[in-house]
């Protein structure tokens, strides 16, 4: 037998026994509320329908008197004059009657007979004819006459053979015109309530307690008022076994009915009648349902100990069996997935305790085959696998990388001129200084690019006694290795100072770019390697990228830097301005700066191409300041020639943003030429805006507040959405070229330009198109309700001198 | 007789509570302020022109609140208890009604020279009402109709009890203890008088049986847009002055005493024993009981006048007017309402509380 039977066995017994005691318990407290229940429904509904029948009465008592004291009802009974009486005043009260049964069509009689009974008045609301004018000698007379109270009574209509309410009232009066004001009032009459108690009725046929249970109404004389149609013939009940305080039991036309009998009203009594069997059948039925959910308690109890049993038990021993295979089987990637607070717990967790410090020893063991015990750094083996998966994954995202081979010239001559403790101890500084500069380099590209910082980038390792590699992936512009190679260089260049010596070594480099070079990893390191003797043979000490064509590039880059610098320093950037145009009035609307650069050795050098290398080295502070405040000089000046201003707008880069408090630089621009905010526009791309979203914002939101105008530039080249850009503060959106130039190409991209179009205007942003050159992209945007337009169709950018003709002119057709 | 005038409309109302309100005070003002006359009467039923130049003569101020049935009337005065009012208009069983109730004034005949030129059949034409009344104009009881649309003149009032077809809807009815069962007594041959119970039962049937015909009970508007004019009730109990009245808005309108026989009205003047003015009174009965006076009074509410000085100086096609002025084979066979005892009165009441409002 298994260990759980065995255990499983011992307890049920006691289990079972208790539970069959407590279910028989249960039974009889059930059983004496369901009975309860049962009681109370039949008592709430004779209940109702007794409260029902008193509130009829209560409100006909209460009627009664607002009805007896009626002025006509009065003057009617008291005038003595029969003629009078019935041509001044029985015409009125009928219509006070009448105006009664209109609001409570219960009373459907309303009488007053004099004090011997003689009908005086008679009000009906159906026809029906008056079985006698004389009441003196009917029983109901009998009793309320000489009564001075009023009085409640239910009665069967001699005239329609219905059982009704009868309300009365004696009308005790003295004639204040004609008797002397001593004379007691005295009756003079009854009036008299027919209430209809129809509704009793249907109470009687709708409602029955239980399933088979009735009520009955019955006089006090035992007589059956109202039965429920469906009970035929009219049963007999023994009368005065109702008022037997013993019995709850009663015997109607040989059935056993268990009763209640309600008598609130005073005048009807009703009994709530439910068969017996019925009454009993409830608590069979809940023995049944009490039995089978004591047994199914049972059942469910023994599987759930058996399943604990299993769990608990037979579980953890099945689990630690498991792990010690799995440890015997060389896996030590393992973890204890049992934490209960019990021996096997403990157990458990010493098996995954020896497996991690196993795993501990192995890991230390692999480290040491695939990195270099000097350094530290990844060792050559560790290099390839390294460089496999690099290239695997730029090939699924399409990046580029490069690879530096990096030479340590001379290190020969050190290591045997000061020993190999000095060469490993110069080693470890040349990984320390190339470590924080590409550390370094890292954090300036991750900032000048869209790029998230890749926390594998770069990846160092040393492949040989003075060699090291370097992979740069994530690279948009192969040249930045040339930069990178470059800084390496001159960080190694330093002298070191080891043991109190002053050491001097330098590098040679050589680059190989992925995928321009090759695609293949050996190829790669073999070109890395080429470049690098390259350089060596140039005399050591520099760089040089595999490709002849990349060291041309790089060249002429390092040219073009070293000349803006010094076209910076000449002063001999300058501005034109491209007017913007409304759309609707062909009026000019604005004025773009752009910055213009003629170099006299270079000739003229596109912004497209000086304005990167100036954000890479970080001119572009110093120029957008320029640009700020020659844009504001020149704008003064023509005020000063007394031309009328519009707006000119600069462009400011992301790296002004990021680096300096542009607010600060437009305030101050502005307040030194004495201009308003609204002379003055600021363009920031999309890119700008969405690289920092959050300090953009507040950044944008104070210049917005200044009053300058802020146009999101090159809009639809990015990925933001028009909504995202509501929290800048932006007032116009610049539509990119590339739309206005597909307009003509097809449905699609005009559906698209005149949504962000229609959008713009809902964000209240004004939208201004860019590169517009023909007629049929202006009626386009026109159409669609663009409100500036800036192209050759209007105007190339103009020269400074160009300008003054044109403020005047302003207009164009 | 029981009239409906010129309708009501609620401007009226206040006008009547206003002056209910402010009375005290009136009765209380200043003797070199104009004495005041209260009239009850129909709504529109005195000329307001001879009234102008009564207040004028006499510096008073005639104050005209009106009711709107008989039985509306007698509870305006049972509630002040016949006090408030100088002189109502009234019909003729009330006169010996109000009397018996002490409410009324004898006729001062010697402070009232011109009722002299009143013809001696009107004087005395009901119980008590040469002492207690003064008669003011008449009529006959009777079936106005528009000519136009009906398909046969309906010159029996079975044709307003059991009508045909065409007139299932379009017939009105007014709601009448005295007249609506006086018609159906006339319609079933029995006087409008009958004191015989099996009669009224008789009635009782037929009005019940009317009942889903009939499109109104109340008295037809004398207005413009009355649904007589507007054709929206093509026949209807009516009284021969009102018909003259309606006649004006559309020639259609026509007027038939039945063949049968139908009642003749009288309305008079009395005067209330409480009035406070009772010099002032007597000048306005005497005023308007002259003869040019109630010649024009009569031509206002296209009423014969009991004033025999008066019928002479009336024009010819008023006194031509069949309408106006039945002929004699008509006044032969209509009766006028006499006081009838209490039974049949009460019988009569529980009639008219079975015709719906």
């Amino acid at each position: 037998m298994k260990l759980s039977n065995k255990l499983l066995l011992s307890i049920l017994p006691l289990i079972s026994i208790s539970l069959l005691i407590l279910g028989a318990a249960a039974f009889w407290e059930m059983k004496k509320v369901e009975e309860e229940k049962l009681y109370a429904d039949m008592d709430n509904r004779v209940h109702t329908v007794d409260n029902l029948l008193t509130s009829h009465i209560e409100k006909a008592l209460s009627d009664i008197e607002l009805i007896a004291n009626n002025p006509i009802l009065k003057d009617f009974v008291l005038e003595k004059d029969e003629d009078q009486r019935y041509m001044l005043w029985h015409g009125a009260l009928l219509n006070v009657f009448a105006n009664i049964q209109q609001t409570i069509p219960r009373y459907y009689e309303l009488r007053i007979v004099d004090e011997n009974g003689r009908e005086m008045v008679r009000r009906t609301t159906i026809d029906i004819e008056n079985e006698t004018e004389n009441e003196a000698g009917t029983s109901w007379f009998n009793r309320i006459k000489g009564s001075k109270l009023p009085m409640s009574f239910s009665q069967t209509n001699p005239d329609d053979n219905s059982t009704v309410i009868y309300a009365t009232k004696p009308l005790i009066l003295r004639d204040s015109k004609v008797e002397p004001i001593r004379t007691p009032p005295s009756i003079r009459g009854y009036l008299i309530i027919t209430a209809e108690i129809t509704d009793i009725q249907r109470y009687i046929n709708d409602i029955h307690p239980g399933k088979n249970g009735f009520m009955l109404a019955l006089s006090d004389s035992g007589r059956i008022l109202f039965k429920p149609d469906r009970i035929n013939p009219v049963p007999h009940v023994p009368f005065e076994q109702l008022f037997d305080i013993e019995s709850s039991h009663l015997n109607i036309q040989d059935g056993d009915f268990i009763f209640l009998t309600h008598n609130k009203n005073g005048h009807i009594f009703f009994v709530s009648a439910l068969p017996a069997h019925e009454f009993f059948a409830a608590t069979s039925g809940l023995a049944i349902i009490v039995l089978l959910v004591t047994l199914g308690t049972i059942l469910a109890v023994s599987i759930v100990l058996y399943s604990m049993m299993r769990k608990q038990v037979l579980h953890p021993i099945r689990y630690l069996n498991t792990l010690s295979r799995k440890i015997g089987a060389g896996n030590l990637n393992i973890r204890n997935e049992y934490k209960q607070a019990d021996e096997f717990g403990d157990l458990a967790q010493a098996f995954e305790d020896m497996a991690l410090g196993l795993k501990d020893s192995a890991e230390k063991i692999q480290f040491m085959a695939f990195h270099d015990s000097l350094t530290g750094l990844p060792n050559r083996a560790q290099f390839h696998q390294d460089m496999d998966q690099s290239m695997a994954q730029a090939k699924r995202t399409g990046d580029k990388f490069a690879l530096l081979f990096v030479d340590i010239d001379d290190f020969k001559q050190v290591n045997d001129a000061r020993g190999h403790v000095i060469g490993d101890n110069l080693l470890k500084a040349i990984t320390q200084r190339v470590n924080d500069q590409l550390r370094e380099s890292d954090r300036i590209m991750s900032q000048s690019t869209l790029n998230p910082p890749n926390p594998d980038n770069p990846m160092f390792s040393r492949i040989g006694g003075d060699e090291f590699a370097i992979l740069l992936s994530g690279i948009d512009d192969p040249l930045y290795a040339g930069t990178i190679a470059q800084r390496l260089i001159e960080t190694i260049a330093k002298p070191f100072i080891l043991d109190e010596h002053e050491i001097f070594v330098g590098a040679s480099i050589g680059v190989s770019i992925f995928p321009e070079d090759s695609q293949s990893t050996d190829d790669l390191i073999k070109y890395a390697d080429i470049a690098m003797y390259h350089a060596k043979s140039l005399g050591k000490n520099n760089y040089q990228f595999y490709t002849e064509s990349m060291n041309r590039k790089i060249h002429e880059k390092l040219h073009i830097e070293s000349r803006l610098r010094l076209a910076m320093e000449e002063n001999r950037l300058h501005l034109m301005f491209q007017p913007q145009v409304s759309t609707e009035s062909r009026t000019l609307s604005g004025l773009e700066a752009l910055i213009r650069w003629n170099d006299p050795e270079l000739g003229i050098v596109s912004p497209e191409i000086f304005i990167p290398i100036a954000e890479e080295t970080g001119m572009i502070l110093d120029i957008g300041e320029w640009v700020i405040h020659e844009a504001c000089r020149q704008q003064a000046e023509w005020i000063s020639q007394g031309l009328e201003p519009v707006t000119v707008s600069v462009n400011v880069s992301g790296k002004q943003f990021d680096c300096q408090n542009v607010s600060d630089i437009l305030s101050s621009a502005i307040n030194k030429y004495n201009l308003l905010p609204g002379h003055l526009g600021i363009e920031i791309t999309e890119s700008t805006a969405i690289s920092e979203p959050k300090e953009t914002a507040i950044k944008l939101k104070e210049i917005s507040l200044k009053g300058i105008k802020i146009s999101l530039d090159d809009f639809g080249t990015g990925y933001s959405s028009l909504s995202h850009l509501q929290t800048f503060s932006i007032d116009v959106l610049k539509i990119d070229k590339s739309f206005v130039s597909s307009l003509s190409q097809g449905q699609q991209s005009k559906d698209l330009t005149n949504a962000i179009v229609v959008i713009a205007h809902l964000l209240n942003m004004s939208v201004i198109a860019e590169g517009v050159e023909t007629q049929e992209q202006l009626s386009i945007l026109h159409g669609f309700q663009c409100d500036d337009i800036q192209g050759t169709m209007f105007s190339t950018p103009l020269k400074v001198e160009d300008i003054p003709a044109l403020l005047n002119k302003r207009t164009f057709h | 007789m029981a009239k409906c005038k010129r309708c009501s409309s609620s401007w009226k109302h206040l006008f009547l509570l206003f002056f209910l309100v402010s009375l005290p005070l009136q009765l209380s003002a200043a003797t070199d302020k104009p004495r005041e006359l209260v009239l009850l009467n129909w709504a529109d039923y005195m000329d307001p022109e001879l009234i102008g130049e009564f207040e004028k003569k006499f510096n008073a101020r005639v104050l005209t609140p009106y009711f709107e049935s008989d039985d509306h009337r007698t509870r305006m005065l049972a509630q002040s208890g016949g006090k408030n009012y100088d002189l109502v208009i009234v019909d003729t069983p009330s006169i010996s009604t109000y009397a018996k109730a002490g409410w009324l004034a004898k006729i001062d005949t010697d402070k009232t020279p011109n009722l002299q030129h009143i013809k001696a059949e009107w004087k005395n034409h009901a119980y008590m009402a040469s002492d207690y009344s003064v008669p003011f104009s008449w009529g006959t009881l009777g079936i106005a109709y528009r000519e136009d649309l009906v398909s046969k003149i309906p010159d029996s009032w079975m044709d307003l009890f059991q009508p045909d077809e065409t007139l299932h809807g379009k017939i009105a009815m007014y709601r009448n203890t005295i007249d609506l069962i006086g018609a159906a007594l006339k319609a079933l041959g029995y006087s409008i008088n009958s004191t015989d119970p099996e009669a009224l039962k008789k009635v009782k049937k037929l009005l019940l049986e009317q009942q889903p015909f009939v499109r109104t009970y109340d008295y037809l508007s004398l207005s413009e847009d009355s649904a007589l004019v507007t054709g929206e009730v093509i026949a209807s109990m009516f009284y021969s002055s009102d018909t003259v009245l309606l006649q004006e808005f559309n020639d259609n309108i026509k007027y038939v005493v039945p063949k049968e026989g139908s009642a003749l009205w009288v309305d008079s003047i009395v005067v209330l024993k409480n009035s406070k003015n009772k010099d002032l009174v007597w000048q306005f009965i005497d005023f308007i009981n002259q003869p040019e006076h109630a010649a024009r009074l009569a031509q206002f509410i296209y009423g014969p006048t009991p004033n025999k000085a008066a019928e002479v100086l009336l024009p010819e096609e008023f006194v031509g007017n069949p309408v106006i002025y039945p002929d004699a084979t008509t006044l032969s066979k209509s009766e006028f309402n006499k006081p009838l005892p209490a039974r049949i009165i009460r019988l009569r009441n529980d009639i008219i509380t079975l015709i719906p409002k």
